[in-house]
């Protein structure tokens, strides 16, 4: 007896045909069980053996209905052929009902099924993985202003207090036409007191490679600016990390390159660098996310003696006092 | 009636002429559907392996020798589809090497002769095994007899007695040696007897055991 079998019926035994049996078995196997054949004992053999075997004809077989099974089979075929034909949507238009999982298909149905729940995936997935790469890079800014912020602090105890100052600080200077503020805070890395890659914003696609910009004196152009720093033409220079708070430095401003072509501005611009909003950092070394251009009642982006929404600037314009933002680059 | 053998439908069909296979199909459908029926022993599942099994007449159309006999190689085809399908589905299925060979005059396995029951039909007291059962009890036991038994047994006794597959014919079906084919069906002979008077307790006594 065989593991199988005797794994399927524990009752089962081993048995076998006599050696007559078997030879009367196959003798009838080839001449198609026809008893006639066989005469005296091998023909009471034989016919016993039929019977037996004749049972098998006894198994229950349910009448098939002729015409339902011939049409589903010649469908099948069908189906097949025009799967060959168009293997990537092999049956779409074919009939309904119609079963096509074996022949490898896709019927019209699941294929709209699969486009419709893909879409959707797709919809919901894109803007928030865009979202989440937004705020990343949000964080990624952030972070680059706290190390700044923690430079400006050294900075700061080291020259009393002072904010960095390169070059754009002559008096009655026009921002316009002179060497571009943010070579002041260029000067910060330059110094030793933060890294390139903290005065780069995630955001801003321009920014060149750290070896490089430590042979330079500023950013080599307007694009590679990331942030906007104080502007410093005054003698009312804003002190570092005393109160009251004030906005030292935020993402690029939005409205510099439009004073540079003459065109009028619109105060209540945001950065580009992650167009909801900037990251600033405060006189008391913090922080802060801004979704406005405003902080308190200061725009940070203009003096307060620039209060209308759409307006020219000359390159004249300077911070009105100590605690007046004007953020350049 | 279309009075075309098998093989001239084959011909036909190749040339074109879709309404022979519909013929070959209307011409097997009782005989294959109870060939299938009986070696899956589920007609749902005997309909979808008839329907593969002409599926690949269509396939194979082509290839077919029109000298050689239709009925052995359809029912070669549905034979391995029904071994397919039942691989793939049964739960009954026992992972065994169809090709292994089997014990001359008995079953395969590891029991030695002294240990296993000899069925002998002469020695049978004559009796008819059946004439107790009425048609419903007949057609339950026999089922019951028929879907105990192993598959591999199960199709080789199919094979020979329902379609009267010669032994080459049965060789060439299940690509097993001849040998093997002639073991196999006695061994699958003597099971059915056994199993058959088992399920049916009373014929007990029509055997010599």
């Amino acid at each position: 007896m065989t593991e199988q079998s005797t794994s399927q019926n524990p009752d089962a035994h081993e048995v076998c045909l006599c050696e007559a049996d078997c030879e009367l078995l196959d003798a009838l196997v080839e001449c198609g069980f026809d008893v006639d054949r066989f005469e005296g004992a091998a023909r009471i053999r034989a016919e016993r053996l039929v019977h037996l075997l004749g049972l098998i004809d006894q198994y229950p077989v349910e009448p098939t209905e002729g015409p339902a099974l011939v049409a589903d089979t010649m469908l099948c075929i069908d189906q097949y052929e025009r799967g060959k034909r168009q293997p990537v949507i092999a049956t779409i238009g074919a009939e309904e009902g119609a079963s096509p999982s074996f022949l490898g298909g896709f019927n019209w149905r699941s294929t709209l099924t699969a486009a419709a729940a893909i879409l959707i995936l797709v919809s919901v997935t894109v803007p928030m993985l865009a979202n989440m790469r937004r705020t990343a890079m949000q964080q990624a800014c952030l972070s680059g202003i706290g190390n700044i912020a923690l430079g400006l602090t050294n900075y700061a105890n080291t020259y009393d207090n002072s904010l960095p100052i390169h070059t754009a600080s002559a008096p009655n200077g026009n921002w316009l036409q002179s060497r571009a503020n943010s070579a002041n805070l260029f000067h910060l890395a330059k110094a030793g007191f933060a890294t390139f890659e903290d005065l780069a914003c995630p955001g801003n696609p321009y920014v060149e490679p750290s070896q490089t910009l430590a042979m330079l004196e500023n950013w080599p152009s307007a694009k590679a600016t990331s942030f906007s720093f104080q502007n410093l033409m005054t003698r009312q220079r804003p002190r570092w990390n005393t109160p009251p708070t004030m906005v030292i430095l935020a993402d690029k401003s939005p409205i510099v390159e439009a004073a540079h072509r003459g065109q009028p501005i619109n105060i209540d611009t945001l950065s580009s660098s992650h167009r909801r909003g900037q990251n600033a950092l405060l006189s008391d070394a913090s922080g802060i996310w801004l979704d406005s251009a405003q902080f308190g009642n200061d725009n940070i982006w203009v003096p307060d003696s620039c209060q209308a929404k759409h307006t020219c600037l000359n390159g004249t314009e300077v911070p009105g006092c100590e605690t007046d933002s004007m953020l350049i680059h | 009636m279309d009075q075309r053998t098998d093989e001239q439908l084959v011909q036909a069909y190749r040339m074109g002429e879709r309404e022979a296979m519909e013929l070959l199909i209307r011409r097997y459908q009782p005989e294959l559907m109870g060939f299938l029926t009986r070696q899956l022993g589920n007609r749902a599942a005997a309909e979808d392996v008839f329907q593969e099994t002409f599926l690949q007449v269509h396939q194979s159309a082509d290839d077919f020798d029109v000298s050689r006999r239709f009925r052995p190689w359809l029912f070669t085809i549905a034979a391995n589809k029904g071994r397919d399908w039942y691989r793939k589905n049964s739960r009954r299925l026992a992972m065994v090497d169809l090709s292994a060979p089997v014990r001359p005059g008995g079953t395969s396995g590891n029991a030695t002769g002294a240990e296993a029951n000899i069925i002998d039909f002469l020695a049978d007291s004559g009796e008819p095994i059946d004439a107790h059962l009425d048609e419903t009890e007949l057609r339950t036991l026999v089922r019951k007899t028929i879907d105990s038994m192993p598959e591999h047994l199960r199709e080789i006794l199919l094979l020979a007695y329902f379609q009267r597959l010669s032994y080459n014919d049965i060789a060439e079906s299940l690509e097993i040696p001849l040998g093997t084919v002639k073991s196999r069906l006695h061994a699958a002979v003597a099971q059915f007897a056994d199993r058959w008077r088992r399920v049916n307790g009373k014929a007990g006594a029509d055997f010599n055991q």
